[in-house]
């Protein structure tokens, strides 16, 4: 019942009140203008039909009096409105041009359609009122100022009633057509976008959906599951309604990093060409795979499923979705090069994604000299660690300073050393669900046996996979991360901040603990705890954050493009004027770490992460 | 195109075989197994010649024991139609020369084919014998360091990286080729499709079958056999070099290396 | 030395130098067996060749003759060579470890029904057995092991012997053979010569060498500037070499490319995968640059960094053109 409740608001707060749409200020305006306009003229309409043929002939009419003049007025302001809003849209096509937005014949048509449509009604208005002899309305502004004018007209008296009749069956036969046209057109955004409120999640959602459970087909012993979409027909109701609401407005473009960086990605071109290959009809539909003409293999694989699509998107869809289903497609084909190869085998067979052996997650927790669950199985927190933690340098730094801060603080915690393997997010990313399971299940396994309850973590991704996709398969734990945790152990007193940072830090949000869970205060009060700090904010920074470029496996693998998205993110935080970048998240470390260095920036902006920002400055 | 037969290896792991202290010996107990990674080229090859022409695609392997599962499904989800296992534990360490004879003799008693492909050596010997020595004893024509192939109409044209010069080469089929790496980049088959392949038929035989006798060839092992096998120690100095800095650590190499005098000034 | 009445150690390889390096181990184990040293030359040698042999060792040498040898082709020399042995007095055969060298021993093995022991490191006869030392497991390890079956049969890769000093008053007997040969199995229909990089990589004093650890072909530019710095050759592993062809396979390092012996060698983004170990183990100074803190290549180097050599190289590359300035 509550889950009703919800998508029925979700429908009210975005459907009807348009709330993402408001996003942009003109856009916003312009749309919400045409918006309610169209609404307020449409409900008139309908009140006036009801009232003339239903209410009259039983003598209940109440479109008469005060009633009717108030209702006059409203409607002249809808109509005022929305024809503001017609105005803002063709002066946004016509002149401002803005270069994501693709204006083609069929919206101009639209637009003068509906231009004549309200202009028309204010004329049959003024019209109405310079003909007839009924007491002045002057509640009816509009129509009355237009039917002053109006009266001025030389021929008016005599062809008055012919231009009325005409032009009211003009404006009746255009909007029927209109209202035939809706289903052809981008008209049918109007029905669909709103439907797509009530079924699509509001926010960008961390977890991605669990197509089989490994375990239960192992013991029926029928792998014939279908994963993947290849074909149209392929895509769920709720994928294709997500099609049909699109209308082509370009926001998601507009953020995308990929398509920034001259990667054969625009979740907008995506989204529309499977929309035209959904619309096709039955007959003109290829029968061939998607990849023969409707998407490419690079589109697919350049995506980092930062989600930053799913956020601009005011309608509720979610590209990544279809672009996690493409590749599960592509890899259930084999067609993966080289280093999408290596990446799953290392997964399989070393349980890292480095392809290091996995003896190697022993021996680093031994040298660092935490405890390990398999001595101590009763501590309070299982802090885990990650592959970037055992075999990435830089990242074993990290991991340092998060095991000093742990111990300052007396916290009972415990690492699962060799029993830890990848939680398996790049396979999972990657398309191949099977190996993500095989990992999955390893893990749960051993988390499982040990009764942990309670995860720390300083990885967004492991975060992510542990708290939200761990659960389909039969895993439920709290799981933290570390910005929150330590922000915790800060307030709460466990740990004293006894020295400052004395520059101007900024902060990258990294897309996991941001856009696709929620938290962005905890970096930032933990930052702000710190003495001698000047926090400042990126242009793109919080839920409009700019992903460093690792996600959606592509740190594992290389696609063609003009720049690297990293780059971008580097230059924007070199112009904060900032001497430290503080990141939540190892791959975020390396990737901004990298391409600050390869800037020559090293010297004069540093990366760090949240852990090491704080073991610098506790007793 | 109608069969196509792949001689596929399962060796140790050399990558992840370690050395027992002491002894120096190699820690065989609990080494992973995998497929010999020229042979994984092979069965791509062959498999990528099936999806264009038809035919089938099998394997045989010599083995001392039947190798884990989830190898030969991993083959066979790759695309092969079913993968032949000669065992008996005398299989173990053998000279190419009986390596090869017994292939033979399981070919044989396969039928008619029209290719063998074979890695061109395997990853654990690198010797490069069996392919040849099979093409000897089947009295076909053996084609080695093939980096392309095109089959057709029962002729092969294929190039082959030789030290010095690529030749392009033609042969009637049918024909024994040996490949490297460099051919093709084999496919990883995703986990549910590996399961699927449990499903294809593994069918073993004992060297009785092929009218081979174990004392033969224990007999053949026992005079070219190993007399011990041992890691040489590496007299490295394995030093680390490290530093504060990127330019630190680089200094502190450039002066080692100009004590060393191997570097002139 | 009576070459009609003892066993002979014979030698063969399609190359000239090989067949010196062969000649040097040759005679050792010839005189360890108490036996005359042989040199088999196929296709079109001269006799200055023949002479050749016999100034470097030879007490025999037989010349095998046919058209069809002209261009060499593995079938038809290997059965030159089956041709050939049935006029010896075969013990032990050493074949130069080529491509092709190892193919004919292959197929002259089948034949013969012998085993051929493959890239021998070290060779000596032990109570009349041939006792050989080769590469196991990858080349991790070494076996020792014994070959019984007669005429034993040794593959050599080239420069892991050196050619025995020359001289032109030795005398030997030439032989002279004509074979019948029947068609060759396969067709050649085209040559084409290797991209060589003019650089002797064989004989470099300095390399830097690099592998997979290169993301780009276009990187290569800040290894060859280190390389400039040194004087020193580029070399490669096989995967930059043979398979995406960044560098010309003529300086390949490894066991299917050439076995190097520099001074000193820097290996950059190499893991050490044992196929390339074997090729640069005989440097006298290994240097080892990875991120991987757990690459193989740490075991076989003397100074070795973990790093990501997108920043180590081109600060090794200023440090030594600060040190070179002095």
């Amino acid at each position: 019942m509550s889950e009703m409740a919800t998508k029925f608001g979700q429908l009210f707060r975005y459907g009807f009140l348009q709330r993402k749409v408001m996003a942009r200020r003109y856009s916003g305006l312009m749309h919400m203008a045409l918006f309610s306009g169209f609404v307020g003229l449409f409900m008139g309409s309908v009140l006036v039909q009801i009232d003339g043929y239903l209410l009259k002939p039983w003598g209940l009419p109440f479109l008469q009096g005060s009633v009717y003049q108030v209702f006059q007025a409203i409607l002249d302001v809808f109509g005022l409105i929305f024809i503001l809003g017609l105005g803002l849209a063709l002066y946004r096509r016509l002149w401002i041009k803005p270069l994501h937005l693709q204006t083609g014949p069929q919206i101009l048509i639209i637009l003068f359609v509906f231009l004549y449509l309200g202009v028309t009604g204010f004329l049959l208005e003024g019209l109405r009122m310079a003909l007839e002899s009924r007491p002045s309305e002057p509640w009816a502004f509009a129509g009355y100022a237009l039917s002053t004018l109006i009266r001025r007209i030389p021929f008016i008296d005599e062809s008055g009633f012919l231009i009325y009749r005409i032009l009211w069956w003009s404006h009746a036969l255009v909007a029927f057509g209109l209202f035939a046209a809706i289903p052809y057109t981008r008209l049918a955004h109007m029905v669909m976008s709103p439907l797509n409120t009530l079924v699509s999640p509001s926010r960008p959602k961390g977890g991605l959906r669990t197509p089989f459970n490994l375990m239960k087909l192992i013991e029926t012993g029928n792998f014939d599951v279908k994963v993947g979409v290849g074909r149209i027909e392929d895509f769920d109701w709720k994928q294709r309604l997500g099609l049909s609401a699109c209308t082509n407005c370009g926001r998601c473009q507009e953020v995308c990093p990929a398509y920034a960086t001259g990667t054969a990605l625009s979740p907008r071109r995506l989204v529309q060409n499977l929309k035209r290959e959904l619309d096709a009809g039955m007959d003109r539909r290829r029968t061939g795979s998607l990849f023969d003409g409707v998407v490419s293999e690079n589109e697919v694989w350049s995506c980092t499923l930062c989600g930053a699509c799913i956020q601009a998107c005011p309608v509720l869809i979610h590209p990544p979705n279809y672009i996690i289903e493409l590749r599960r497609e592509l890899v259930s084909q084999s067609r993966l090069d080289r280093k999408k190869t290596e990446l799953l085998s290392n997964l399989s067979g070393s349980f890292n994604p480095f392809g290091f052996p996995h003896a190697d997650r022993e021996l680093f927790v031994r040298q660092l000299g935490v405890p390990v669950l398999g001595e101590n199985p009763k501590v309070e927190y299982v802090y885990w660690v990650g592959c970037a933690g055992v075999y990435d340098p830089r990242t074993r730094e990290v991991v340092k300073a998060m095991a000093q801060i742990l111990k300052k603080a007396g916290v009972s915690f415990g690492v699962l050393g060799g029993e830890e393997k990848c939680v398996g997010d790049p396979a999972r990313r990657v398309g191949e669900e099977g190996r993500f399971q095989e990992l999955a299940f390893q893990n749960l396994e051993a988390l499982n046996r040990y009764n942990v309850k309670k995860i720390i973590t300083h990885c967004p991704h492991c975060f992510n996979t542990l708290k939200n996709e761990y659960p389909d398969l039969g895993g439920q734990f709290e799981v933290l991360h570390h910005s929150v945790f330590i922000r915790d152990l800060i307030q709460q007193g466990q740990i004293t901040i006894t020295g400052g940072i004395g520059d101007k830090v900024t902060l990258h949000d990294s897309c996991y603990i941001g856009r696709f869970n929620g938290e962005y205060k905890a970096p930032r009060d933990l930052l702000r705890s710190i003495r001698d700090i000047k926090l400042v904010e990126m242009p793109r920074t919080r839920e409009n954050s700019f992903c460093c470029g690792a996600g959606g496996a592509n740190y594992w693998y290389e696609v063609p493009r003009e720049v690297k998205i990293s780059t971008v993110r580097a230059q924007e935080a070199k112009e904060m004027d900032a001497g430290l970048l503080a990141v939540e998240c190892p791959y975020c470390l390396r990737m901004l770490g990298d391409a600050i260095t390869v800037a020559g920036l090293g010297d004069t902006l540093k990366v760090k992460d949240l852990a090491e920002i704080v073991a610098e400055v506790i007793r | 195109m109608r069969t196509i037969i792949v001689c596929m290896k399962v060796c140790v792991d050399t990558n992840q075989l370690k050395v027992a202290p002491g002894t120096r010996a190699p820690n065989l107990e609990g080494a992973p197994l995998r497929i010999s990674t020229f042979d994984e080229n092979a069965i791509e090859e062959a498999v990528q010649i099936k999806e264009k022409q038809g035919g089938k695609v099998i394997t045989i392997t010599l083995a001392p024991f039947l190798p884990p599962r989830e190898i030969l499904f991993k083959a066979l989800a790759m695309g092969v139609d079913a993968a032949y296992i000669v065992q008996d534990k005398v299989c173990s360490d053998l000279e190419p020369l009986t390596t090869a004879r017994i292939l033979s003799a399981g070919i044989r008693k396969m039928g008619a084919f029209d290719l063998i492909l074979c890695g061109e050596s395997s990853i654990d010997q690198f010797n490069s014998q069996v392919g040849p020595r099979v093409a000897i004893e089947l009295g076909i024509p053996s084609l080695t360091y093939v980096t392309k192939l095109n089959v057709d109409l029962g002729q092969v044209v294929v190039e082959r990286a030789l030290e010095d010069s690529t030749e392009t080469v033609e042969a009637a089929c049918p024909v024994l080729l040996t490949v490297g790496q460099e051919i093709n980049h084999p496919r990883l088959p995703p986990v549910l499709q590996i399961m699927s392949a449990s499903r294809k038929p593994i069918i073993e035989w004992r060297l009785q079958d092929l009218s081979i006798s174990p004392e033969e060839v224990a007999l053949e092992t026992s005079l070219t056999r190993n007399l011990e096998v041992y890691a040489p120690p590496s007299e490295r100095k394995r030093i680390i070099i490290k530093g504060e800095t990127v330019e630190e650590t680089a200094e502190m190499l450039a002066r080692k290396l100009f004590e060393e005098g191997v570097v002139k000034t | 030395m009576d070459v009609k009445n003892s066993s002979g150690v014979y030698v063969f390889s399609e190359r000239q130098d090989v067949r010196l390096e062969l000649l040097s181990v040759g005679r050792e184990l010839a005189e360890q067996a108490g036996a005359h040293l042989g040199s088999i030359l196929i296709g079109p040698n001269t006799k200055v060749d023949a002479d050749e042999q016999i100034a470097h060792g030879a007490d025999e040498v037989l010349m095998v003759h046919n058209p069809r040898l002209e261009r060499i082709q593995v079938d038809l020399y290997a059965e030159a060579l089956w041709q050939a042995i049935q006029h010896v007095n075969l013990d032990i055969l050493l074949m130069g470890a080529t491509k092709r060298g190892k193919e004919i021993a292959a197929r002259l093995a089948q034949r013969l029904k012998v085993g051929c022991a493959s890239d021998g490191v070290s060779l000596k006869i032990e109570n009349g057995d041939l006792v050989v030392e080769k590469r196991y497991y990858g080349g991790k390890f070494l076996a020792k092991r014994l070959i019984q079956a007669r005429p034993r049969m040794v593959t050599i890769q080239p420069r892991k012997f050196e050619a025995p000093p020359r001289d032109s008053l030795r005398k030997g007997r030439i032989e002279a053979l004509e074979v019948q040969l029947k068609d060759a199995e396969a067709k050649v229909i085209k040559v084409e010569p290797t991209k060589r990089s003019g650089i002797e990589i064989g004989k470099a004093e300095i390399i830097v060498s690099v592998g997979r650890g290169l993301r780009r072909a276009e990187d290569l530019s800040i290894i060859q500037e280190l390389a400039n710095t040194l004087g020193a050759a580029v070399g490669a592993s096989r995967p930059l070499t043979q398979d995406l062809q960044w560098l010309p396979v003529d300086v390949q390092v490894g066991l299917s490319g050439t076995t190097v012996q520099p001074k000193l060698y820097i290996a950059c983004g190499i893991s050490g995968q044992i196929e390339h170990i074997v090729g640069m183990r005989s440097s006298t100074i290994v240097v080892a640059i990875n991120k991987d803190p757990n690459a193989p290549i740490f075991q076989e180097a003397d100074y070795c960094i973990v790093g990501d050599l997108y920043e180590i190289i081109p600060a090794l590359t200023r440090a030594f053109k600060r040190m070179l300035r002095k």
